[in-house]
């Protein structure tokens, strides 16, 4: 199953020891970030899953208010058959405000145009704790269990589990930031 | 039906231990040992943050619990008296509560203060009294780990692996005194824990363990019912953490047991049992520890974030001489 960007940020925080070699690490970011699509389509999906999603009419039906289950995001054509991460689709971001524009400047990806290999300070590299909403993009199995007034969710990244309250609470009018 | 008792075998490291670590982390601001909510909140509110890690309940400031151990450690409350006295309330507490339900372990359970420390949760639930002799290369792995507590903490030496925000897993992670919460579901039983933000999953499906499982942090766990103690197998793990928080080792040929059993509708006794001929020449049988079920409390968001700790060390520990080289 491809990992996609999951796989280099597990690389970077799950298998990384002491005596690695920064500048090994800074090589595999530039090759990450400057190998052509192609090659992420050579790491091909595991035999047996699809390319597309199925019609709607040739799924079973849906069970009414059951979400349960493990989910993939489907792969994306335009980058061969490779999930990618367009769950929150830079097509569709609306214009910064001040505050955020600074953040945006100083923050420094590992991927795409704005990438710059050696400053990149995504806090995924410090093994920082993810959240939503970028657990919920990132191309990685994710799991919904439910059970009354809760709705569970366990992505595989960073094992990560997240409680949905569904037992008609409002949101707090004051939460602690987390 | 319950394993046979522990054998208690004293030695001189285990005195040690018991003199010394009931008072030695706490002043040291080691995280691991919180004050009893019980003593300090109302029951609704989870306990209170410990320094360099992010937490949602920093609601106590550290004076006010500072206060409270000295108080807890003055002249006047003899450790042993105190907790022979809240020892016996507890259990009639526990007599008194409402009869168990059957096979249901689900809710949110906190350690009972029944630690050397009176009205702590001591970390307990692997006992160091109880642990049996090291083999070589155990021995080797002990010597090599630096805790944060205990007689053999040195201030500055510690490497104990959560220092750098390592996940913890079980048995240490059953050990810490933090709240946690049970969850059943068809074919699992889920566990969610504070510390760490950690959660597992214990299958009980039927399926068996696996021959050959790949070493993780919190290896692979099957359940099954035994009348009414709720027994856990666990194995699969990695050599990368402890078993406890004073440096004994856990190997990759650790099997683990726990044991679970509801003893009425408010109190979960829960046994562990290390099973790890790599490191121990016999298995760790610990006592049962028990639990207080929390029913309004909500499992709190608490992570290991490493800037957290790193500001933490140069706020605090770099200028009192003591952040860890490990680090």
């Amino acid at each position: 199953m491809n990992r996609g960007i999951g796989f280099f940020i597990r690389f970077f925080c799950g298998g990384l020891s002491r005596s690695l070699d920064v500048l090994g690490l800074l090589a595999v970011l530039g090759a990450v970030t400057t190998l052509p699509p192609v090659l992420f389509a050579q790491a091909s999906p595991a035999s047996g899953a699809a390319t597309a999603p199925p019609s709607s009419s040739a799924a079973a039906p849906a069970v009414s208010h059951d979400l349960s289950g493990v989910w993939m995001q489907y792969p994306d054509e335009r980058v061969g058959g490779v999930p990618i991460v367009t769950g929150i689709d830079e097509k569709t971001r609306p214009p910064l405000t001040p505050w955020g524009q600074a953040r945006f400047d100083a923050a420094v990806p590992f991927m795409g145009p704005r990438a710059v290999a050696g400053k990149e300070n995504n806090p995924s590299l410090r093994c920082e704790p993810e959240s939503v909403p970028k657990s919920l993009i990132l191309p990685n199995p994710f799991e919904i269990v439910q059970i009354p007034g809760r709705v569970f969710m366990f992505f595989e990244e960073f094992h990560l589990w997240r409680t949905i309250w569904t037992d008609g609470r409002p949101l707090p009018k004051n939460p602690d930031p987390s | 039906m319950r394993i046979v008792d522990a054998e208690v075998e004293e030695n001189k490291e285990s005195e040690e231990v018991k003199d010394k670590t009931s008072w030695v982390h706490f002043f040291r601001g080691d995280f691991s040992v919180p004050q009893h909510p019980q003593l300090l909140l109302p029951p609704q509110l989870p306990p209170p943050a410990i320094p360099g890690w992010s937490s949602l309940h920093n609601r106590l400031t550290a004076p006010v619990a500072f206060l409270l151990v000295v108080l807890a450690f003055s002249p006047a409350l003899s450790a042993q008296d105190s907790s022979q006295t809240s020892k016996a309330s507890e259990m009639a507490r526990i007599k008194d509560a409402a009869p168990a339900l059957s096979h249901d372990l689900s809710g949110v359970w906190m350690q009972y203060p029944d630690g050397d420390v009176p009205g702590v949760p001591g970390m307990n639930a692997v006992s160091n009294k109880t642990r049996p002799p090291l083999t070589p290369w155990g021995q080797v792995r002990f010597d090599a780990n630096k805790p944060l507590v205990g007689p053999r903490a040195i201030p500055g030496e510690e490497n104990n692996p959560e220092l750098k925000c390592y996940p913890d897993g079980p048995p240490k992670l059953l050990n810490l005194p933090n709240p946690f919460e049970i969850v059943q579901i068809p074919g699992r039983v889920l566990m969610f824990y504070e510390l760490g933000h950690a959660w597992r999953e214990i299958w009980t499906d039927g399926r068996r363990l696996p021959k050959n499982p790949d070493p993780s942090y919190l290896g692979y766990s099957v359940g099954k019912w035994e009348g009414d103690t709720f027994v856990v197998d666990t194995i699969g793990f990695n050599d990368k953490l402890w078993d406890d928080s004073y440096g004994n080792p856990r190997s990759d040929e650790t099997h683990l047991t726990e044991r679970y059993r509801r003893l009425n509708h408010d109190t979960l006794e829960m046994q562990i049992i290390i099973d790890d001929p790599k490191a121990y020449k016999k298995p760790w049988i610990s006592p049962p520890k028990l639990h207080k079920l929390e029913p309004g409390w909500e499992i709190a968001e608490w992570f290991c974030v490493p800037d957290e700790d790193n500001s933490y060390d140069n706020a605090v520990r770099k200028p009192a001489g003591v952040a860890p080289k490990s680090r």
